[in-house]
């Protein structure tokens, strides 16, 4: 079947083990108010936009396309020697996958078929039952942005409900799961939200993991490319140095791994 | 500070560059020649006087040990300005006569046995030579003779530095340097005269053969010997001596930084000498020791350009010498090179090298492969603008692509015939005029056959020509190919014309050429397949070759360039794949610079896809990444890189971690960098495409991560 994607990305090292390719598919239920795809935001289609300045260079631009799920798999097998050699494999992100259930779910099934590692990179916000993908997917990244169910909808678009269940359905299950958590200053930069962090991967056994993901602010320069502006702007980056007592202190309520990406 | 903080500054601040003419280099022929010149009075060869002469030199250079100095082989420069002006106006241009026809062509760029160094020391190959003498023909004596007298020319040199550090020892207060000094002295007057017994002994004995190569009458240039396989003839000296517990692993190291040091101090910029890991021992077994690593860890001790550190990678090799490799490139270090053990044999063997020879090879400066002990290779001879052969051919119309590709092969095939003939009319020339008898002591078979290496005595004598800038050759025939023949928008003759005036008015067609046709290195099957079509056809063409000058003198392809991607670029016009006049060539056999789009692993798919094991005479993939691209598992993941590029049957990968003087560079020239990504948390971008603010901003922290 076919679904809509903007960007294949050979060579990431960041979105799960080894070396991957990330299918970026387009369309995100969420609006964040420091999104850094906001070119995945809409699922319509776009005339790809051009920096001018920039037009002498064909690095590849935001872009859109309708595309089978076999011909994904087939740029994603042209590594697999390297996803053999390093345990990568492919992985899902966006966008928000799970907004495209039925084309994820069939390029993960092909992937499996092919003896590759999957991994799915999820807001976690999705009405379909997780239990069919689940078998497919070896590892999920999986978003925590807020707790407090007010400043998710203000800050996310939406309730928190459905991403808590929902993780709390794979950790039932066994899913493997490493929590993805984008840290933006004046939202969630507080010791509570760390503490939070820290009682939640201890509630989850099949949390292994937790990535903390520091604000930066490249989102606002891809969001002028496209004409858009985005609700969180600050121009600065966050630092490990201004993380890492807040990561001390989780040390002290979970034994799970804590990795700044 | 430390020993080896201490003893690198020298060469980074005293150090003279290439052609400003290198001191001790002057100092040698100054004495060479003003002794030889004394002695005949005409410039002809007189072996016995040369021998006289050259005896004369070793032994009247003045030495020089500086403080902290462990392993020792400097010069001080005495000459007086009359002396100096004496060698301009009257040695010099006897110096030229003398040696007029013979420095043509390449030499050096090999490493000698030096197991039989080590061995048997050179009065051990003295004792050899007698035996020879005394059962030689009438006309082999003289060449015998002079071996013998140039082996005890070295020796005197040794004393000379002996004597030295005695003289420095009776002087100094400290008594820990005193202590030094005297085994400094108790070594040069042991080796290289006699085997040496210990590690360290070992370690000076090569270091004073390699530098006493570098003395050569016949050559006023520079020498490039390498020190070959240190791993391997070390690591007896070595396992010995730290199992009696004479040495250990810290004082080992310290004394390979500071041979690592001396090498800087002997080689000026711009050049390449160095040595080779790891790989496979004669009888086939893999290296793996101490001294692997050890020899590794030398580039992240010194951090200075030399030695140029080989690390061969043999299927089997346990992982963490490979782990060792990365961690030290993932500094930022431009070395070690990663080599291909099994490729590199495999084409040896192809090439009629029996199997002990096959696995004891060296890179001999940069990625040339010459089998150690036994080669007087001519690499990079010559080296060949393959952009500028398509250049000449574009001065008409062509029906099918296939007749431009076919006028093409046929003439580079009359280019390498030419240069084939030139470099056989050189041998003729250095045949009849020049000769080394030291190195002709120490490389296989020369004494045995009683033959100076420069009238055959080595067992290979190969020349290596390399063909530069085949990646971007690719690209050009490939955006001919769609412009001009498939979609019919330009003919050759009016490409031709913007191409001779670099564009001008045409910036519409050079974007064009340059961003809408697909480029080599992008893992576009296509595209990447004509470079094995140009390969294949010149290994094919070259093995129509064999010097009949030289014995076993086959002709074998290479595609490196050295620095000739550059100084070819500068003269070449523009060029069809929308690249200026002027700019450089495309370096070494992956995609061109900034030519790249789709990420490390399409360009190693690339670089791939085409067979290896025949270019011997060397390929050079170049993969850079900016320091935060690779992430905190940096080191696993370019293992896993290097590993899918070895299996795939690559040769050789250079890796460059970027740092924030090429960001830099980036900004200011950003089409040569399109392919540079850098990475920030879970995003990615490529660095030419941020706003200025955040490529200032990216460099800020490229620097805080360095």
């Amino acid at each position: 079947m076919k679904g809509r994607i903007f960007n294949i990305e050979r060579f990431a090292t960041k979105d799960g083990p080894g070396i991957r390719t990330v299918v970026f598919l387009k369309g995100c239920p969420l609006s964040c108010a420091w999104c850094h795809n906001p070119e995945s935001q809409s699922n319509e289609t776009k005339i790809p936009c051009n920096n001018k300045k920039n037009i002498t260079l064909k690095a590849p631009d935001f872009y859109e396309k309708e595309i089978e799920a076999d011909e994904v798999l087939e740029k994603v097998l042209r590594d697999k020697d390297f996803y053999d050699e390093s345990g990568g494999g492919i992985t899902l992100s966006g966008g928000e996958p799970l907004m495209q259930y039925d084309f994820s779910l069939e390029i993960l099934k092909k992937a499996k078929e092919n003896g590759i590692h999957t991994a799915i990179e999820t807001s976690g916000y999705s009405c379909r039952d997780l239990a069919e993908i689940s078998e497919y997917v070896d590892l999920w990244l999986y978003d925590v942005k807020l707790f407090d169910d007010n400043s998710h909808k203000k800050y996310i678009g939406a309730s928190n409900e459905i991403i808590q269940k929902n993780l709390s359905y794979l950790n039932r299950k066994g899913a493997k799961i490493i929590l993805r958590c984008p840290i933006i200053p004046d939202i969630n930069l507080t010791k509570e939200h760390f503490e939070n962090i820290a009682k939640l991967s201890e509630r989850m056994k099949n949390v292994i993991s937790i990535n903390v993901e520091l604000y930066h602010p490249l989102g606002i320069d891809k969001a002028k490319r496209l004409g858009k502006a985005l609700k969180y702007e600050n121009d600065k980056f966050l630092t490990e140095e201004e993380v890492i007592p807040f990561i001390e202190f989780m040390k002290n309520i979970t034994q799970k791994e804590i990795k700044i990406i | 500070m430390d020993r080896i903080s201490i003893l690198r500054k020298e060469p980074l601040t005293q150090r003279p560059s290439m052609g400003e003419g290198y001191y001790f280099l002057e100092e040698f022929h100054y004495r060479f020649y003003k002794d030889y010149m004394n002695k005949v009075n005409s410039p002809k060869l007189d072996m016995e006087k040369y021998a006289e002469a050259y005896f004369n030199a070793f032994s009247t250079l003045t030495p020089t040990i500086s403080d902290k100095e462990l392993i020792v082989g400097k010069c001080v420069f005495t000459l007086t300005d009359e002396e100096r002006e004496e060698w301009k106006n009257i040695l010099s241009p006897f110096a030229e006569k003398f040696t007029e026809g013979s420095a043509q062509g390449q030499d050096s760029h090999m490493a000698v046995d030096y197991d039989l160094v080590l061995n048997d020391g050179f009065n051990g190959i003295i004792k050899k030579i007698d035996g020879y003498l005394e059962n030689c023909d009438e006309d082999k004596k003289a060449f015998y003779k002079t071996c013998r007298r140039s082996l005890e020319a070295v020796i005197a040199l040794a004393e000379n530095y002996s004597a030295e550090a005695t003289k420095l020892a009776q002087k100094e207060e400290n008594s820990e340097r005193r202590a030094e000094l005297l085994e400094i002295a108790r070594i040069c007057r042991k080796v290289p005269a006699n085997p040496a017994e210990s590690f360290y002994e070992a370690v000076q004995s090569v270091f004073f053969t390699t530098y006493a190569l570098m003395l050569h009458p016949y050559r006023i240039n520079f020498q490039l010997f390498q020190l070959g396989r240190p791993d391997c003839y070390l690591y007896p000296f070595y396992a010995k001596d730290i199992e009696s517990g004479k040495l250990t692993k810290e004082f080992a190291q310290l004394i390979l930084d500071c041979l690592g040091v001396q090498i800087n101090n002997l080689v000026p910029f711009g050049q390449s000498v160095g040595y080779m890991v790891g790989g496979r021992d004669k009888d086939g077994n893999i290296v793996q020791n101490d001294l692997t690593l050890m020899l590794m860890q030398v580039v992240d001790d010194v951090k200075l350009v030399y030695p140029s550190v080989g690390f061969c990678y043999a299927e089997g090799m346990d992982e963490k010498y490979l782990e060792k490799a990365c961690e030290i490139l993932s500094h930022g270090r431009s070395h070690p090179a990663i080599f291909n053990d099994d490729v590199i044999t495999k084409g040896l063997m192809g090439y009629g090298v029996p199997k002990e020879d096959a696995h004891q090879y060296t890179h001999s400066t940069c990625v040339e492969i010459t089998p150690i002990a036994a080669s007087n290779v001519w690499v990079a001879s010559p080296y060949t603008n393959m952009l500028q052969l398509l250049l000449d051919i574009l001065d008409r119309e062509y029906s099918s692509f296939d007749e431009l590709l076919k006028t093409y092969f046929d003439y580079l095939d009359k280019r390498i015939k030419e240069n084939f003939e030139w470099k056989e009319n050189t041998r003729k020339l250095r045949k009849e005029k020049s000769m080394f008898p030291l190195l002709s002591c120490l490389v296989n078979d020369c004494l045995a056959r009683g033959t100076d290496i420069e009238q055959g005595g080595a067992r290979y004598n190969w020349v290596m020509p390399s063909f530069v800038g085949v990646p971007m050759l690719v690209d050009c025939l490939y955006a001919i190919k769609e412009v001009v023949f498939d979609k019919k928008e330009i003919t050759i003759k009016a490409l031709k014309e913007i191409l001779d005036k670099d564009f001008e008015g045409h910036e519409d067609l050079r974007l064009h050429l340059l961003n809408d046709i697909d480029k080599y290195g992008n893992d576009i099957d296509e595209i990447d397949g004509y470079f094995e079509k140009i390969t294949g056809h010149i290994i094919e063409e070259c093995k129509k070759y064999k010097g009949e000058i030289l014995p076993n003198a086959n002709l074998i392809p290479s595609v490196f360039c050295w620095v000739k991607h550059d100084d070819f670029g500068r003269v070449t016009g523009a060029t069809p794949d929308g690249r200026h006049a002027g700019m450089p060539l495309s370096d070494g056999s992956g995609p061109c610079q900034g030519r790249e789009l789709n990420g490390p692993t399409a360009s190693i798919l690339s670089s791939t896809k085409w067979p290896h094991h025949e270019l011997i005479g060397g390929v050079a993939v170049n993969m850079k990444f900016s320091k935060n691209s690779l992430g905190k598992e940096s080191v696993d993941i370019m293992k896993s890189l290097v590993k899918t590029f070895l299996k795939r049957g690559g040769f050789e990968m250079q890796i460059n971690v970027v740092d924030k003087e090429t960001l830099e560079k980036a900004i200011v020239n950003p089409e040569e960098y399109r392919d540079l990504v850098v990475r920030i948390g879970g995003y990615s971008d490529y660095f030419v495409k941020l706003s200025p603010t955040l490529q200032r901003e990216v460099i800020s922290r490229t620097e805080h991560e360095a």
